[in-house]
Formats: structure tokens, sequence, C-alpha cells
């Protein structure tokens, strides 16, 4: 129907098919050719996928990197300056990059990272704890892998996040022989000097962003200073059971903030 | 532990065979580089896309048939990190950026990289050779280096490092050894005693490392890795007694621990073997 559909009928080289693509953008940026910018996109795509796979996390939908990526490639066909005698795909490839790395960065990139890996990690584990029955024995990575449907380095990763995690734990009360608390324990516990360092310390030093003034009062009073609940209590002015209460939701909020499929994490 | 990047230069040689699954173990030490140098997550996604990059490269093309040599080196130094990816195989055409797919490999590395050269050896086998500086530092103080490559290390196996300084070995032999035995079916219980071994390993190496690279060689068959350090010299001076003298009696607890002398240095062999799961 267009002409320029028929890429490159009146050109004999052995480099027709960069003859068309330079053809195309001529159209599109000289005499504002749709079709021509429409073919550009299409001759693209795989390379627009390709990065957007590239970058794929456990959270992101691909679809949505994929949507990234192709804003990324539509910028770049529209600024692409072929005079400068560099190839289209050099020219797109960082374009691309770079609108894929805003949008994580958007997302809160900080958070993006360690959260993917932390919850691989408790994925993994939990996979752990329902194999061993079964198999009677620990599983391998491979039979990890294949029950979760993931790579085995996905599961190598997450085994090393889990270790790195316990091997920087630090021995801060349990509440209640709650996981939660412990856990969180640790991490608070570390959030001064060293908790950068860690994945889940990260994770949780993000998130913990999100709680109020009080929240984060009463959890670094109960696990960093190691006070009970009476004295934190008697600290703060309010009822041993409302400091009950503020450590019970905030460490319920953080446990959704790191691990839960609903909270989005900071914009 | 962590390091100071900018105290010292580190500088790591992995030698493998170019199959899909040694990009693992690439990743592996790269992260292992990662964590002990405290490097920006951000930084480390560019690292490892890039690398990866070059390695899948090299895995996919650059030999016809069979597989050849994967080496990669990496330099640390307080400006940021130096990657060389080597191979003998069929030299430069095979990664021509006309092939449109590997125009794509060679983009994303330049991309991500502050720098990236190419170039074909004359004996055969390409140099993909990458800078990736630090946030913090101008990319025009970056030092040339052009001619820098590792000696390769004076052991065999499956997966060759070399790795110095000797503070660098314990976090790269756990992370690769760990990464080996997964490859080779250890159960998660197994896995997770590895850091024993290794610990012991590289508690050693500080006391009775020469100043030199330490290596290590590791080789795989199912549910068993072997294990090669060294070359090591009888333990004079001891930083640390205590941890010395824990090590020495942890290396004598491990699984058919040998030394092997060569020369007036020697080499430390042990086996990990997994015996949770029967055949």
């Amino acid at each position: 129907m267009n002409p320029v559909m028929k890429t490159g009928s009146g050109v004999q080289s052995p480099t027709r098919g960069q003859l068309d693509t330079a053809e195309l953008f001529e159209r599109w940026q000289d005499r504002g050719d749709q079709r021509a910018r429409e073919i550009l996109v299409e001759r693209f795509m795989p390379v627009a996928r390709k990065l957007a796979w590239r970058y794929r996390g456990a959270r992101e939908p691909i679809e949505d990197l994929v949507q990234v990526a192709s804003v990324g490639l539509l910028n770049a066909i529209d600024r692409f300056d072929a005079s400068r005698g560099t190839t289209f795909t050099s020219f797109a490839v960082p374009t691309i990059v770079g609108e894929i790395k805003r949008y994580f960065r958007d997302l809160g990139w900080s958070v993006h990272v360690p959260r993917s890996r932390q919850e691989l990690a408790l994925k993994v584990e939990d996979a752990q704890r329902k194999l061993m029955p079964t198999i009677g024995r620990a599983p391998t990575v491979q039979e990890l892998a294949q029950y979760l449907e993931l790579d085995v380095e996905d599961v190598l990763d997450a085994l090393e996040a889990a270790a790195a995690h316990h091997s920087t734990s630090l021995d801060a009360p349990r509440e209640d022989g709650e996981d939660a608390a412990a856990t969180l324990a640790d991490t608070l516990g570390s959030e001064d000097d060293r908790f950068e360092l860690i994945d889940l310390g990260a994770t949780i030093g993000a998130a913990a962003r999100h709680l109020s003034e009080r929240e984060r009062q009463v959890l670094g009073l109960r696990f960093v200073e190691d006070r009970t609940q009476s004295e934190i209590a008697e600290e703060i002015g309010v009822s041993q059971m409302q400091v009950s209460r503020i450590l019970r939701q905030s460490v319920a909020r953080l446990g959704e903030l790191v691990v839960g499929d609903g909270a989005p994490p900071a914009r | 532990m962590t390091l100071d990047r900018g105290t010292y230069a580190a500088v790591v040689r992995l030698d493998v065979e170019s199959r899909p699954e040694s990009l693992t173990l690439v990743r592996s030490l790269l992260g292992a580089v990662g964590d002990t140098l405290s490097l920006d997550p951000e930084f480390m996604d560019d690292l490892r896309t890039a690398v990866s990059e070059a390695c899948n490269n090299v895995v996919l093309h650059a030999y016809d048939v069979e597989t050849g040599p994967l080496t990669v080196s990496l330099l640390a130094t307080p400006e940021g990190i130096q990657v060389l990816v080597r191979d003998s195989g069929g030299g430069m055409r095979r990664i021509s950026p006309r092939a449109d797919r590997m125009g794509v490999g060679l983009a994303v590395m330049g991309a991500l990289s502050e720098r990236m050269e190419l170039r074909t050896n004359p004996g055969g086998g390409t140099d993909v050779r990458m800078w990736f500086t630090y946030a913090d530092v101008d990319p025009d103080s970056l030092s040339g280096n052009q001619n820098w490559i590792p000696e390769p290390a004076s052991l065999s196996g499956d997966i060759v490092v070399s790795v110095k300084p000797v503070s660098l070995l314990a976090p790269v032999l756990a992370r690769l050894t760990r990464a080996a035995a997964a490859q080779s079916r250890f159960t998660t219980d197994g896995i997770a005693e590895i850091a024993a071994v290794t610990d012991a390993v590289a508690a050693y190496a500080a006391g009775a490392s020469s100043g030199d690279p330490v290596d290590f060689a590791l080789s795989t068959t199912t549910r068993r890795v072997e294990l090669t350090a060294g070359p090591f010299v009888e333990v004079k001076v001891v930083a640390d007694e205590n941890r010395q003298q824990e090590a020495s009696a942890l290396i004598h607890q491990l699984e058919e621990p040998a030394f092997q002398s060569r020369g007036d240095r020697k080499l430390l062999r042990t086996v990990i073997v997994d015996e949770r799961v029967s055949a």
C-alpha cells in the first residue's frame, strides 16, 4: 500500500538493510511520513523487547517493561541524527536502557532490587520446607528451581541473599516467637551503620519510612534498645496495651511493605 | 566483611570453559566482588549485564563446534572496575556488529560501560575490555592499563581462579564453591556447610600467603567438589594467632585434606562431598 513497504526495491547493495533504515528515517524525519515511523518501530521492536527482558525482575510484569522500552525506542526514532554516522542501534540502546532505568528509579530503585531478591529468598526458604518431607532430605538447587519454575541461578542468588542475611543478623530479642518480629529486630538493630550493607536491611530501612514517627520510635525502643513494652509505655506515655498494638501493627505493615504483593513501594 | 574500595587494587582472574553454565560462575564472581566492595546496586547491575553479554558472545559465537577457554579478569581500582573478557576462538568476524543479534549485545556493552574496546589477538581470539567508573569519579581520569592482564593461575581444574589481595579470597572462594556445588547437585544443606570449609581455607591462606596472588581450582563431579588452593609458604608470621590456630585446626578436620609440595611452596587440597543424596 505504501511504497516504503517494498523494502529496498531500487537499491542493489550489500548493505541494503541499512540503506533502507536510512531511507525510512529520511521519510519520517524530513517528510513526516507516519508509515515510515511505524515500520521503524516494527523493525527495531525486537531490540526494545530484548532489552526489556534483560531488565526483568521478580515484580514488574514483563509487558510493563516492554512498554517502557517502546517509549525509549520512540524517543530514539524521533531524535536519531543519521548525519552523525552512527548506526541507529548504537544510538537507540542507550536511550532505551536510560528509559528503563528511569522507570526503576521512579519506582524507587533502592527498594526495587533488594525487594525482589528478598522475596525470592522467602519463596526459596518456603519451598525448602515444603519439599523436605517429600524428598526426605534437603532439596538440591535444581529441585528447587524446578518446583518454583525459576532458573537455577535465581535459586542460587536467593540462597546467597539468605546466607548474607543470616550471617549478619544480630541477636535481637524475639517477639513472642514470631518470625516477623525476629527478622525485624535483626534489621532494625543494625540500622545505624551496618544496615545499608544488607539487602534486607536496606529494604526494611526504606519501608520503615512509611511508618509514622511514633511507630518508628516504638520499634526502635523495642528492638534496637531492647526495652520491655512496659518501659516503652512509660517512656512515651501510653498504656502497655497500646504499645503492644503499635508493635503488632507496624510489624505487620512492614511485613506487607517488604514482602506483600499489595502495597506499592515508595514513589 | 567489607573492604574499602579506595585503599588497594584488587585483581581477580577466572578461567572456565565457554559453557552456558559458566555464566552463573562469572556472575557469582561479580557478586562476590561487588558485595565485598559494597558497590552500588545500580553499578552492579550495569556491570553484571554488560559482562554477561560479553561472556554470552563467547559462549555462543567464539568456538565453532566445541567449547573453549573463557577468561574473565577484573581489576578493581579506586576509580572503578575494569573487565577483560578473553576467548581464543575465531576472532572478531564472529562478533561483527553487522550481524544484528551481536550488534545489540555490543551496543548494550557500549551503553553500560564507560568505555569498551574490542581487539582480535594475533594468535586468535578476541579481547573485550570494558571500563566501569564509580559515580563519584570523573571518567576522564581513567587510567589506561591497556595491556593489563593477570597471570593465569598455576593450578588446573574446571574452574580456576587467581585472587589478589588475599582478603578478597574468602568471599570469592565461598561464592564460587557454592555455585559449583549447586551445579553438581548438592542439597541446600550441603551448600550451607560449604562456608565452614572455605572460611577455614581462606583463614589459613591469610596466614600462609606469600603476598602473591592466591590461586584456587575447583573440579566437580556429581555431588563432589575438589578444591585445591595455593601456593602457600610455611606459616611464619601470624597476624592473628588465635584465628590462625583455629583455621589450622579446621583444616585438619577437613575431608581428606592433603598438602602437596611444590618446590618450597605447598598446595592444600580437600574434597567436599554431599552424602545426603544417594545415587
